[in-house]
């Protein structure tokens, strides 16, 4: 589509300035043209630079006060200098801009974007971006369904963002950002994206229930938000902790999940070592257990010694005694404030509730988990971790057996999980479940979407595997070093980063963008947004979902 | 009315100003003002000038300029003049009054009215007004040329005070405020405001327009000297 023949875009460049100064390692200086205002320049602000031979898609990185006259800093104009004022602005006293060019393409090429290996010579114009550049680089979701519009650039409200859904849920993912920014939203707004476009299927753990049927808003004028429930009713089953919650807030649930003592294993424990307050001695006394009970049965055995029974055991296995009375003691604690969902019978499984949820998404329905009053860290990260191993076991198998053409291709799972950095901290990732998924990548077709407000505490290793950062405002100092823990360029971006507004806004950057980019995000369950999600009345079967994911991925 | 045009008669001449005997006594033009003497042809050596065939011109021969007074400013940078009669254009730095007569050029202690009749050829012959201009461009088939022009204006040639035309393509341009500036015969400060609060004039309403886009052009010039800035700014802002 050549530049003119676009009608659609409403947004032309306009030129902002020229380039006059530059290196490849450190971006490019751009003079601002006297009568654009430097308070006109946001940090973050995508901008077209056009060299003689290729057009650089650069991103605004910081914006500078310079001055060429001697002696004017010492004496500036006073108060009632007007003119004098107005004579030295925008010509001994300019605005001067930082710009990081993140993609370049040769001018009328339809090639793709290629990354920067040069940079455009001096005096080359700059100009903000059109519609067109920015559907150029980020897709447009009218041509192919797997990109998803998730904002709109800086001043640029009618043009959409998109996000490559299909690169996206290869990786690992992250959402950012402190409390209070919009995380949930962004992130119902890309789970949304990815059943609706039908490029996976989700299993989110709810940890304060905002996801299934519906969401609390900040503003309490405003009515309550629909959650994924009420915009995708049969593709998405809601799965309950806490009944009674979800009751009292009359949502409609698909399931009561139920664990048995028996899917306890020492992994979990080891996993709320800081919740529980144990030591690593204590911790290790599981494992005897376990080779005298068995796997299922160790955990009901523990909870039911007697002090003698204590006895025999450490006499016969070496056992420090103090240390298994702390176990019994402390895992004693843990079954009781988990008892609404940890149930000692072991012949509920007619409705294990792990299975069911294996079924529900290899069927390409998606599973979102309240939790309700279950809430607190220490349940949400023994029932996380319990049902995320079972089902990466079962998605392991899967994979393995499609890859032995014995068995179709798994659908690729995202795994939503809130407050990531208790499962994903240096101590405990090498050990849980997550740790081990988020650096495997797509291999067995299960990734993470990770949101957390605290990404200092992730293990980096682990950050920086994550494909895309969609971050939102961040303050302190080591969040925003995490997030950037192996981004090119992180230096320039810091200050995008620390400069977004502190609502609907966010960075994006990685696998899914082809840049990075700072968006204003869409507003979800808005008059449009219900639109663009369109209301289904059929869920799609298990034949078209695997048709299109078949396609798509092979 | 019959007022002749031209204000004075060049003395002395040379590539970047000339000096001119003002036609009235005490009455030399404005300091900052522009003026225009005739610009011979150097091909022709003949005079293709302003005064050409009129004795003592009482018409403006600018008069039928394309150019109105009303046009914009910006726009006058557009459509620079296709027509204007070839003169050279000068701005008035110094203006003095003098006795020529050294011998007598001394005090009398009279009443202005008085020493007339005691002494009329005082300010019938003696006394000169003359006035000092810069050469700041001319103008040349039709065009003009913010630059020295390749000979120097005639002497005894006459001078003219320049018309609102000339002075709007003149300033449409601000190439002349570097001539000004680099101009070391006149307190730079000096000149250069008096020159822009004469042009402003021509602007009438756009007369803060057009200084605060001649202030923007001598913060480019002197962004070395930002006293000098201020000094010229100060004195023509308001």
């Amino acid at each position: 589509m050549s530049r003119d023949m676009d009608t659609t875009s409403s947004q032309k460049r306009q030129e902002i300035g020229q380039v006059v100064s530059g290196s490849l390692l450190e971006g490019l200086k751009m003079k601002l043209n006297p009568e654009n205002s430097v308070e006109d320049i946001r940090a973050g602000k995508f901008v077209v630079v056009q060299g003689e031979k290729n057009e650089f898609f650069s991103m605004i990185t910081d914006v500078i006060l310079e001055t060429s006259a001697k002696g004017l800093l010492e004496n500036p104009p006073q108060r009632d200098d007007a003119l004098l004022k107005l004579a030295v602005s925008g010509t001994t006293t300019y605005g001067t801009v930082q710009l990081r060019p993140m993609l370049m393409l040769p001018i009328g090429s339809q090639e793709d974007m290629r990354p920067v290996k040069t940079i455009p010579g001096h005096f080359s114009l700059v100009y903000s971006a059109d519609s067109q550049d920015v559907n150029r680089i980020f897709g447009d979701e009218r041509v192919d369904n797997k990109f998803f519009h998730i904002g709109t650039p800086i001043d640029m409200d009618d043009t959409p963002v998109c996000l490559n859904l299909e690169r996206f849920v290869e990786r690992s993912n992250g959402i950012f950002g402190k409390s209070g920014t919009g995380k949930t939203f962004l992130t119902r707004i890309v789970l949304c994206g990815i059943i609706k476009n039908r490029k996976a299927v989700n299993l989110v753990f709810d940890m304060h229930s905002e996801y299934g049927w519906e969401g609390n808003v900040e503003d309490t004028q405003r009515p309550k938000v629909r959650g994924l429930k009420q915009y995708f009713q049969d593709s998405v089953a809601v799965f309950t902790l806490d009944p009674n919650s979800s009751k009292r807030r009359g949502a409609p649930v698909d399931f009561e999940v139920r664990i048995p003592y028996s899917q306890i294993t020492p992994e979990d424990i080891v996993l709320l070592q800081e919740e529980l307050n144990l030591t690593p001695t204590t911790l290790e006394t599981c494992y005897p257990l376990v080779t005298k009970f068995g796997d299922t049965k160790w955990f009901n055995e523990l909870l039911s010694m007697s002090m003698e029974d204590i006895k025999d055991f450490c006499a016969q296995y070496n056992v420090h005694q103090r240390s298994l009375e702390a176990l019994q003691r402390k895992l004693n604690v843990l079954a009781k404030s988990c008892s609404g969902f940890l149930t000692k019978d072991e012949d509920e499984k007619g409705t294990d509730a792990v299975s069911s949820i294996i079924s529900y998404l290899t069927d390409g329905k998606h599973v979102v988990i309240e939790f309700g009053q279950h809430s607190r860290p220490l349940e949400y990260m023994l029932v996380a971790n319990i049902l995320t191993r079972r089902i990466h076991e079962t998605y392991v198998r899967l994979t393995e057996e499609w890859m032995g053409e014995r068995g179709p291709k798994p659908i690729p799972l995202v795994i939503t999980i809130e407050e990531a950095h208790k499962f994903l901290s240096p101590a405990l990732s090498r050990q849980t479940i997550f740790g081990t998924i988020a650096r495997e990548m797509r291999k067995y077709n299960v990734t993470l979407l990770v949101v957390d407000q605290r990404p200092s505490g992730i293990d980096p290793e682990v950050l920086s595997q994550v494909g895309t950062r969609i971050t939102c405002l961040l303050n302190e100092e080591r969040d925003i070093d995490a997030v950037l823990t192996g981004v090119s360029n992180a230096q320039s971006l810091r200050g995008v980063l620390a400069s977004l507004d502190s609502k609907q806004q966010a960075l994006v950057i990685g696998h899914a963008v082809p840049m990075p980019v700072v968006i204003q995000t869409r507003t979800y369950d808005d008059e449009l947004f219900r639109k663009s999600m369109g209301y289904r009345t059929e869920p799609p079967t298990r034949d078209e979902m695997e048709r299109e994911i078949s396609i798509d991925y092979s | 009315m019959n007022v002749p045009l031209y204000i004075g008669e060049i003395i002395e001449s040379s590539t970047i100003e000339f000096i001119a005997e003002s036609r009235e006594l005490h009455s030399p033009p404005r300091f900052g003002s522009f003026v225009k003497a005739d610009l011979f042809s150097s091909e022709s050596n003949e005079q293709t000038s302003i005064s050409t065939g009129i004795e003592d011109p009482i018409e403006d021969p600018f008069a039928t300029n394309a150019i109105k007074p009303s046009s914009g400013y910006s726009q006058m940078q557009e459509d620079l003049p296709v027509r204007i009669s070839p003169a050279i254009f000068g701005v008035v730095y110094h203006a003095s009054t003098t006795n020529t007569d050294t011998t007598r050029r001394r005090a009398y202690w009279k009443e202005e009215e008085q020493l007339k009749e005691e002494q009329p050829e005082l300010s019938e012959w003696l006394l000169m007004t003359e006035f000092r201009a810069i050469v700041v461009g001319y103008s040349e088939n039709g065009r003009i040329r913010w630059h020295l022009p390749p000979h120097p204006p005639r002497i005894h040639s006459f001078v003219y005070p320049c018309t609102t035309d000339d002075i709007y393509v003149l300033t449409s341009r601000f190439d002349f405020l570097r001539t000004l500036a680099n101009f070391r015969n006149a307190p730079t400060e000096e000149i250069l405001a008096a020159c822009i609060r004469e042009a402003a004039q021509v602007y009438e309403d756009r007369a803060t327009e057009f200084k605060a886009k001649a202030a923007k052009e001598l913060a480019r010039l002197m962004r070395d000297d930002y006293e000098l800035l201020q000094a010229v700014i100060r004195r023509f802002e308001s």
